[in-house]
């Protein structure tokens, strides 16, 4: 019942099935390595704040932070045991993070590979949290809030998100605030949880050494062996924009001696295929690469006139529900930055992009691709985003090598005025 | 995994290239290494020269061109990295490529990537015998830039300050590598002097990478640069006695505050204890099960993160936390009790187990990443044929009995506590 997807030219095969409770389930066999990893991820993340429960009929709306509350509770078994602790037993390191948009439990290991994939399953499966645990951990993550609020990077990057939207749930902290995980209830918790922790909206991949038959059938026991309530397709409520951005400018003082700047450009929602979607994701990418890497000569004169540093950056997101660019940078000359780079982005709507950078960054993708090929971690990614998507994870490699030059165009309208906002971070009291 | 050594006969001596083969990657790492001993001077302009120089080269003497050409290259990586090792000094030149395999017939990228790296290193742009003032301005700039970023991450910053003050008398606070008033100083003078005693220091090649002998010692013929040395002082015993714990504070406008620890062993590599000590902080800070972990976050929510860290070369040990100011002189107390526990022979049977597993998937795991491998063969570069195998290293950590891991508490002294203070409310944050 595996089937099979092979890829010739990186030599890679991956292994694949559904069970009957639906979840999906994805194995690969790695030559040579000793490590084994393991993800367990839920089709779960910070937006999804708005759904009809499984017990419900109508939508209800939780406080902002859940998804990342309900992972920290998960972790708590049976007999006040700490399931990080039952994969130490195994000689195994465990993990979990919440995103956007899914929540994931993986471990990695040199031995026991079978235990430690039916202690994923049945840790996640089986948790065991109580009403004064949860009241327990709402210190623990303040700390954690605390810790990523005094970070620039991430008050810049909130700030920008904020700037570009006026409703999407992405305005809020993964983790939520000081105050709304206090509204956390375990009723709440317990009702995302039997939402959204289904089989069916649930991935397992397995990267590593093992043979994938065998695998399979022990994650096939040990799911026939649980009982979950008949599957509905959950409804969830996104407040999907389109690329006006709702504030164009603002700021925030904070302990930093150099300001941060950052300029954000807001992609606006488009119905479109999930590999449409991956395609412009990477055409940004080449795109910021061709006009703001250290092969530009816009990137050079800026660099020349001390307005960059080695703390410029980049990054690009385009998503079902949301996209973004953004451009940052920590810089005295932070008003310069945000004018330079705004006209900047503004003139590739109307450039003529020269066919040979095209070529060249349409290498860039591919090489930066092969290089990510060496850890395991890259594959349990593309495999489960992929998998979420309904995608072979070999397309998703395939679409950089089947870029045009022409589908440049699909992206070069992103670049207008009423889509950019700029935030920026500044020091406290005066500037020196 | 096998280290080989090639010895590469020069002009003027023998070239070192240890090199381990693998398959396992689709990329090949590669580079030159120069060895110093760790001191104060022309560490600065060691720092300028690493970024200085892997920016361009005389065939390609605009940073855009270069970066252009390396693009086409299948985005070919050159890099550079300052890093001490004991009382070592590193300063390394590295490729990362995409093997050949990938890319069809006669790309023969590797030779083509060292190639530039020779060229990276030996043929920079000058102008009259000097690096260009333009590129140094810039690089100095660039630097400074980056010194007074490392302020914006405050644990980083917390610990910086554990350093520079724990060690203010000892060689150790050079790890930090420089402060922006020091930059200001170097003139294209002393950048000069630098790159010339840096090319002249004991060079070692290394290669990670399904790659053969005969085609790395093809590729490194180019290299003019020799290894002279061999026996460096890879552990640093130097000390301060100290009478009392040094307790500094300093307040910023953050929400949490930042408790830092300094600790001395006296254990370092080699010595009887040195496994036993691994295991120690396994047990008392390093993993999810330790005891700081449980005690601070699980028990008393008071922390989102506790963690200890060993320093093998040093025979220090580190621990870093992110509280609220009102906690603390109680995680301070959480923190004593215990190491006091450990001392008075409380040695957690689960715990002891867990930890010794943990360091023997950690120690194997490092195989499946480039970084981890290069670790392993910077080791053997130190050790040489004294260099243990894997399964006899984890037969140490095995044979570790908990009287010793006792023994290691009942060395470790306290000697500073940095506190960074935030002095914000939650109420800034409603």
């Amino acid at each position: 019942m595996l089937k099979k997807i092979t890829s010739e030219k990186f030599q890679e095969t991956i292994y694949t099935a559904t069970l009957k409770n639906g979840l999906r389930v994805f194995l690969m066999p790695k030559e040579g390595f000793v490590k084994t990893y393991g993800l367990f991820v839920t089709n779960y993340g910070s937006l999804d704040n708005e759904f009809i429960p499984l017990d419900r009929n109508e939508f209800v709306k939780v406080p902002a932070g859940i998804a990342h509350f309900l992972e920290h509770k998960v972790f708590e078994q049976e007999d006040n045991k700490d399931a990080s602790t039952l994969f130490a037993q195994l000689g195994a390191d465990a993990n979990a993070y919440t995103s956007f948009t899914e929540t994931a439990y993986l471990f990695s290991t040199t031995s026991h590979v079978l235990e430690a994939t039916k202690l994923l399953l049945d840790f996640v499966q089986k948790p065991h949290f109580t009403e004064e645990s949860v009241e327990a951990e709402v210190g623990i993550i303040e700390q954690e809030l605390k810790m990523y609020m005094d970070r620039p990077g991430t008050a810049l990057m909130q700030g920008g998100l904020q700037m570009m939207y006026k409703e999407n749930t992405i305005r809020n902290d993964i983790g939520g605030t000081l105050q709304s995980i206090k509204e956390i209830t375990y009723q709440d918790l317990l009702r995302c949880y039997q939402t959204f922790y289904h089989p069916n909206n649930m991935i397992f991949v397995l990267v590593g050494q093992f043979e994938p038959e065998e695998v399979l059938q022990t994650i096939i026991e040990n799911q026939e062996a649980k009982s979950f309530p008949p599957f509905k397709p959950i409804k969830r409520r996104y407040y999907l924009e389109n690329n006006q951005v709702y504030q164009a400018f603002g700021e925030k003082q904070m302990a930093v001696i150099i300001p941060r700047a950052s300029v954000n450009l807001k992609i606006g929602y488009e119905e479109l295929s999930p590999l449409e979607i991956i395609k412009r994701d990477f055409l940004l990418q080449m795109v910021g690469d061709i006009y703001f890497s250290r092969g530009s000569d816009f990137y050079q004169q800026l660099k020349k006139d001390g307005i960059i540093n080695n703390s410029f950056s980049f990054t690009s997101a385009v998503h079902e529900l949301f996209g973004f660019f953004t451009l940052s940078c920590d810089t005295l000359q932070y008003e310069e930055f945000n004018k330079r780079i705004k006209e900047k982005l503004l003139q590739i709507r109307s450039e003529k992009i020269p066919e040979e950078a095209f070529a060249r960054m349409k290498k860039v993708q591919f090489a930066r691709m092969i290089r990510q090929m060496n850890s395991l971690e890259f594959w349990a990614n593309i495999i489960h985003e992929a998998g979420f998507k309904n995608l072979d994870p070999f397309a998703i490699i395939q679409t950089i090598e089947e870029l045009k030059y022409e589908d440049l165009r699909l992206i070069q309208g992103f670049f207008v005025e009423k889509a950019i906002a700029i935030y920026q971070i500044m020091p406290q009291g005066d500037l020196t | 995994m096998k280290t080989t050594k090639i010895h590469l006969t020069k002009p003027n001596g023998q070239l070192d290239i240890y090199y381990i083969k693998t398959t396992k990657f689709k990329t090949i790492a590669a580079g030159i290494i120069f060895q110093t001993p760790l001191s104060e001077e022309y560490l600065v302009e060691r720092s300028l020269l690493t970024s200085l120089l892997t920016k361009r080269t005389k065939k390609y003497p605009k940073e855009k061109n270069f970066y252009l050409y390396l693009k086409e290259l299948y985005d070919t990586a050159i890099s550079s990295q300052l890093s001490p090792r004991g009382l070592v000094l590193n300063a390394g030149f590295f490729a990362n490529i995409i093997h050949d395999k990938y890319l069809g017939p006669d790309v023969e990228l590797f030779q083509k990537a060292l190639l530039i790296l020779n060229d990276v290193i030996s043929d920079p742009v000058m102008v009259d015998g000097f690096f260009e003032e333009e590129s140094i301005k810039q690089e100095k700039k660039l630097l400074i830039d980056d010194l007074k970023s490392m302020y914006n991450n405050k644990a980083l910053f917390a610990n910086m300050q554990l350093i520079k003050n724990m060690f203010k008398d000892e060689r150790y606070r050079l790890n930090l590598l420089g402060d922006p008033s020091v930059v200001e100083q170097v003139t294209k003078e002393s950048l000069k002097e630098a790159y010339e005693q840096l090319l002249s220091s004991s060079a070692i090649g290394f290669v990670i990478g399904d790659v053969d002998e005969e085609t790395i010692k093809k590729a490194f013929a180019p290299f003019a640069f020799v290894t002279t040395q061999k026996d460096f002082s890879y552990l640093d015993l130097e000390t301060t006695n100290r009478t009392e714990v040094q307790e500094l504070k300093e307040e910023q406008k953050i929400a949490q505050s930042t408790l830092c620890l300094g600790y001395r062993t006296d254990i370092r590599i080699g010595d009887s204890l040195y496994q036993a000590m691994r295991v120690f902080n396994g047990m008392f800070g390093k993993y999810f099960h330790s005891e700081l972990y449980k005690e601070i976050r699980e028990k008393n929510s008071l922390a989102y993160y506790i963690s200890s860290e060993y320093a093998s070369r040093k025979g220090a040990l580190f621990i870093t936390s992110g509280i609220n100011k009102e906690a603390y002189s109680k995680v301070l107390t959480l923190i004593s009790n215990v190491l006091t526990s450990f001392q008075e022979g409380n040695v957690d049977e689960e715990n002891f187990e867990l930890t010794k597993k943990a360091i023997i998937n950690n120690m194997i795991e490092a195989y499946d990443q480039q970084t981890g491998i290069y670790r392993e063969l910077l080791f053997f570069v130190e050790q040489q044929e004294r260099r243990k195998n894997l399964e006899e290293r984890i037969k140490e950590i095995e044979n570790v009995t908990k009287e010793e891991v006792i023994e290691c508490s009942k060395k470790i002294r306290l000697d500073t506590i940095f506190f960074l203070e935030g002095t914000n409310g939650d109420e800034e944050y409603a």
